[in-house]
């Protein structure tokens, strides 16, 4: 093996206790009812923003090794909750592509939700490569995609596919039956991120069919305080133009003015695009939810509901 | 090469007091000692080196007093050890007494140029409580290498190596200014991290330190506020305007109107202390007023991130 091969720090480990799991959410906020399946913990694309830099104390990455035992846990989930469609994904602790061309997790993934017809899978990345698996892939899972201006990729994503690139990649998801979601997470606040948000919702209009984007989430730039500091240090000019305050769940976030003004813009923008996009916020206070969307959603099963009303929408009795 | 010595009398003019080698000690003053050598003319020995003129591993300050006071020679132990080994028992000696930030530094930077290794390093800051990671053994070398008077700051101030750590994202010209201003300031740790983390902010943000922004500030809250309004305005804006409504109600001292410090919740607290049927009747008429006026309509308008007067 190369040296240069992120393979030489990851480790396979014996998978203990819940591995899928419910989003933590954070009180007062939305939460969208995300299944989190912790399969694998650590990332090797080290953004700069990124929570997992203070959150994980090794810069080792960790990849359970059982992938059955994985499965039954998500099986039980699944059980559990008969009138809910659940939505799973291997994003939270990890990106979901990054490594999976070398360690091929999510095969028997994708093949289990395809058999299972009863939930949905989602791979949510910033690594666009997906050939490894296009022979697998059905309808049960969702490709998606975090998308950002350019500008942001190059400064505070380095290690992450170009902004074509992941387009690209949505596309052939497409192409081969697929729904695809997007994730304008984190949005930055700059000067002039007005414009650059609205090309690149263009960019997306121009490349892939709206009409297959399953769901698209809004998330404000947010950190703990930890990663404040670590920011600083950086120097990182382009994460500071906003205002920050420090929210209820302990954490950094633009001050609410800022985080709803950006919202609206890039909501207003993709409706234009089409008016019948599915748009959430992503860990936002019931007010955020008035004043972006127009919406009352006040409570976490509010916005579930809005889910599954959505999921049966595109698969009809499929699902 | 013998390690232990023997408990000898040793010529001070014999030893070499401008010889820092092994001395981790700081400041270099100490009044107390002085004065209780002054006092008692007793000296604890003192560690020596072997060597041609003899070099102190322990007890430096202890040994200028003496020649201050015109002593002739001291009680030492001369040991013959390699350097390294010496060094070791410089810090050892002093550990018993306990370490301020600045002799930690010291301790870890000379550990690092005698080429102890990582591992040992490691296990020394560990027992000193500072972790073991390469930012702080990093950060250990540049107060080291400081001008006194900043390491003094910190030793008189008692601040943490976290704290020390904002002065040095800074630059040296910065770090200099920085801690004149804050010279004669009544200081908690808190209150100096809080303003320094809005003097970095502001950093980042403006390419430069806004100085001419907080310099004739009397207090460091008040040269928070001043760089509060710099870096984040709009906050500031809310703050001032609700504030400003605050004023306008004029409410007793026993009436209280909160909102969360960031605007971020929709909602505001009302508290009433009364010790008397008067207290909650002018409690109520001044809040019936205010409700009158719409004053509550603003505050919640606040909390909803609208300002009016920014």
């Amino acid at each position: 093996m190369k040296k240069s091969s992120p393979l030489h720090r990851v480790r396979l480990v014996e998978p203990k206790g819940h591995i899928v799991r419910d989003c933590p959410g954070t009180k007062n906020h939305i939460c969208c009812g995300l299944k989190i399946i912790d399969m694998i913990e650590g990332c090797v694309l080290f953004c700069s923003y990124c929570v997992l830099r203070t959150y994980l104390n090794s810069s080792e990455i960790k990849a359970v090794n059982d992938i059955r035992y994985i499965i039954s846990q998500i099986d039980a989930e699944i059980e559990n909750e008969p009138n809910q469609v659940m939505r799973f994904c291997t994003g939270e602790l990890s990106d979901s592509l990054a490594l999976d061309r070398i360690l091929r997790l999510n095969v028997p993934l994708i093949e289990f939700f395809g058999t299972r017809r009863r939930a949905i899978l989602e791979l949510k990345s910033k690594w666009a490569y997906i050939d490894h698996l296009l022979p697998y892939l059905n309808r049960y899972t969702v490709i998606s995609f975090s998308v950002a201006p350019e500008k942001i990729i190059k400064n505070e994503e380095k290690r992450t596919s170009p902004l074509r690139k992941r387009l690209l990649a949505l596309k052939k998801a497409i192409d081969v039956g697929l729904y695809v979601g997007l994730h304008f997470d984190p949005i930055i606040i700059y000067p002039g991120f007005e414009k650059d948000y609205g090309a690149l919702i263009d960019d997306i209009a121009r490349t892939i069919d709206l009409k297959r984007v399953i769901w698209v989430s809004l998330g404000a730039l947010r950190f703990p305080r930890s990663l404040f500091r670590v920011l600083l240090e950086e120097k990182r000019k382009n994460l500071f133009f906003g205002e920050f305050i420090l929210g209820e769940d302990g954490k950094m976030r633009y001050l609410k003015a800022q985080r709803i003004n950006a919202y609206k813009h890039i909501y207003e923008c993709l409706k234009e695009k089409d008016s019948d996009l599915f748009i959430y916020l992503c860990m936002e206070r019931p007010f955020v939810w008035k004043s972006v969307t127009g919406e009352d959603i006040t409570k976490n099963a509010d916005l579930i509901c809005k889910f599954d009303e959505r999921v049966r929408s595109f698969y009809g009795g499929e699902i | 090469m013998k390690e232990h010595g023997d408990l000898v009398y040793v010529d001070i003019s014999d030893v070499d007091l401008t010889d820092n080698t092994y001395t981790i000690s700081f400041p270099h003053d100490d009044p107390r000692l002085e004065w209780y050598i002054g006092k008692t003319r007793l000296i604890t020995p003192v560690l020596l080196l072997a060597g041609k003129p003899l070099k102190v591993i322990d007890g430096l300050r202890r040994i200028r007093y003496a020649s201050k006071l015109e002593l002739e020679a001291v009680p030492a132990y001369v040991l013959s050890v390699e350097p390294y080994r010496a060094l070791m028992i410089a810090i050892l000696a002093n550990i018993a007494r306990g370490l301020n930030i600045v002799e930690k530094a010291h301790a870890i930077a000379k550990m690092c140029e005698f080429g102890f290794s990582d591992d040992e390093i490691f296990e020394l800051m560990g027992f000193f409580g500072l972790g073991r990671s390469q930012k702080i053994k990093s950060l250990c070398i540049k107060i080291a290498s400081e001008e006194e008077t900043i390491k003094f700051y910190f030793c008189q101030n008692s601040l943490s190596m976290k704290t020390i750590g904002y002065f040095f994202d800074l630059t040296e010209e910065s770090r200099k200014k920085l801690l004149n201003f804050l010279q004669n300031k009544k200081i908690t740790e808190s209150s100096l991290r809080e303003f320094l983390e809005l003097v970095l902010l502001a950093e980042v943000k403006f390419g430069d330190i806004p100085f001419s922004t907080f310099e004739q500030a009397q207090t460091i809250d008040e040269a928070k506020f001043l760089l509060k309004k710099e870096v984040s305005p709009s906050i500031s804006a809310l703050c001032t305007e609700f504030f400003g409504i605050l004023g306008m109600i004029k409410l007793p001292n026993t009436t209280k109107i909160k909102v969360d410090p960031f605007f971020e919740k929709e909602e505001m607290e009302i508290s009433i202390l009364a010790k008397s049927v008067e207290d909650v009747d002018l409690a109520l008429k001044k809040l019936q007023v205010a409700l009158g006026r719409g004053y509550f309509e603003k505050i919640f308008a606040l909390t909803q991130g609208k300002i009016s007067r920014a």
